[in-house]
């Protein structure tokens, strides 16, 4: 991939199963801006050959969604770590990027809104989305994660980095 | 000739878009470009005004070949949507044809169809 270092565990790749537990299947970083269709038909391409249909799908949209994100709302605009792995289990894909504080509180509470109310925020968040598009800042992409991947969201930080991890049962 | 017919096609490769006149639009291929609404959001908009300016009753959208979009790109079916709404009586019916199985259109045209009320039908397979 064109300015992306993509890292295959080649162990698990030949193996053709899954271990329990183990290193990321697909590491991914970026330091310039990423090209969010290659990655797309990249991500798409490798859960069609891993996953089942759903999941394929599932994992794909997330993924997607969670790059999309980054670039958009990242400080940097670069930076970016993307990761999938099997962990006991559960699928679990990951984001880092560097932000800022205010963004990182804001992705908090937006959490914690979209966990108590998936089905609901989704829809709020769509209907949301109507009208003019200057300062939309929506969290359309979380919703869709949440409710349509059917994904547990979580957040942790490390410095000024902010790691958004999406999981659901293999 | 229809207006319809007139409306300049986008360029983007991953996505196609086929207009079969007098009331028919497909779209096939995915959407994950940072911002589509630059690119496509003035091509949904020009569909809109041609099927008003045409007297449409009805659009049909077939969307069941569109595999995956962004959420940025579900914005231009919620746009879309709510142009319609806006129209009125004076509008036409905007008739998305989805594939249940595509989760994305399965969960977006429920909700886009309630956002939408009678200007909105959804034909699901």
């Amino acid at each position: 991939m064109t300015k992306v270092d993509a890292i295959l565990s080649r162990a698990q790749a030949a193996s053709g199963s899954f271990p329990a537990s183990g290193p990321a299947l697909i590491h991914v970083t970026w330091d310039s801006s990423p090209d969010l269709e290659q990655f797309l038909g990249f991500i798409s391409a490798y859960c069609k050959g891993r996953f089942s249909t759903s999941l394929a799908e599932r994992v794909t949209l997330t993924s997607t969604e969670l790059l999309d994100n980054a670039v958009r709302y990242g400080s940097l605009a670069r930076d970016f770590t993307y990761r999938l792995a099997i962990e006991g289990g559960y699928v679990t894909v990951s984001m880092q990027n560097t932000t800022v504080p205010a963004r990182i509180e804001m992705l908090s509470a937006q959490l914690r809104r979209l966990e108590s109310a998936p089905e609901q925020v989704y829809a709020a968040e769509l209907e949301r989305s109507m009208g003019p598009s200057s300062g939309r800042r929506s969290m359309l992409g979380l919703a869709r994660i949440r409710h349509e991947a059917e994904m547990r969201i979580d957040l942790q930080t490390e410095a000024n980095d902010v790691i958004i991890r999406a999981q659901c049962k293999r | 000739m229809s207006n319809i017919s007139q409306v300049e096609l986008p360029t983007l490769a991953s996505f196609e878009l086929v207009i079969t006149p007098p009331s028919s639009v497909a779209m096939r291929g995915t959407i994950a470009i940072p911002d589509p609404g630059l690119l496509l959001g003035g091509c949904f908009r020009r569909l809109h005004e041609a099927s008003l300016a045409d007297g449409l009753r009805e659009l049909s959208v077939d969307v069941r070949q569109l595999t995956f979009v962004n959420s940025s790109a579900i914005r231009l079916f919620v746009d879309w949507s709510s142009w319609v709404a806006v129209a009125g009586p004076q509008g036409y019916l905007l008739r998305f044809r989805t594939d249940r199985r595509i989760t994305w259109q399965r969960t977006s045209f429920a909700v886009l169809q309630s956002l939408g009320g009678k200007s909105i039908a959804l034909d699901a397979e």
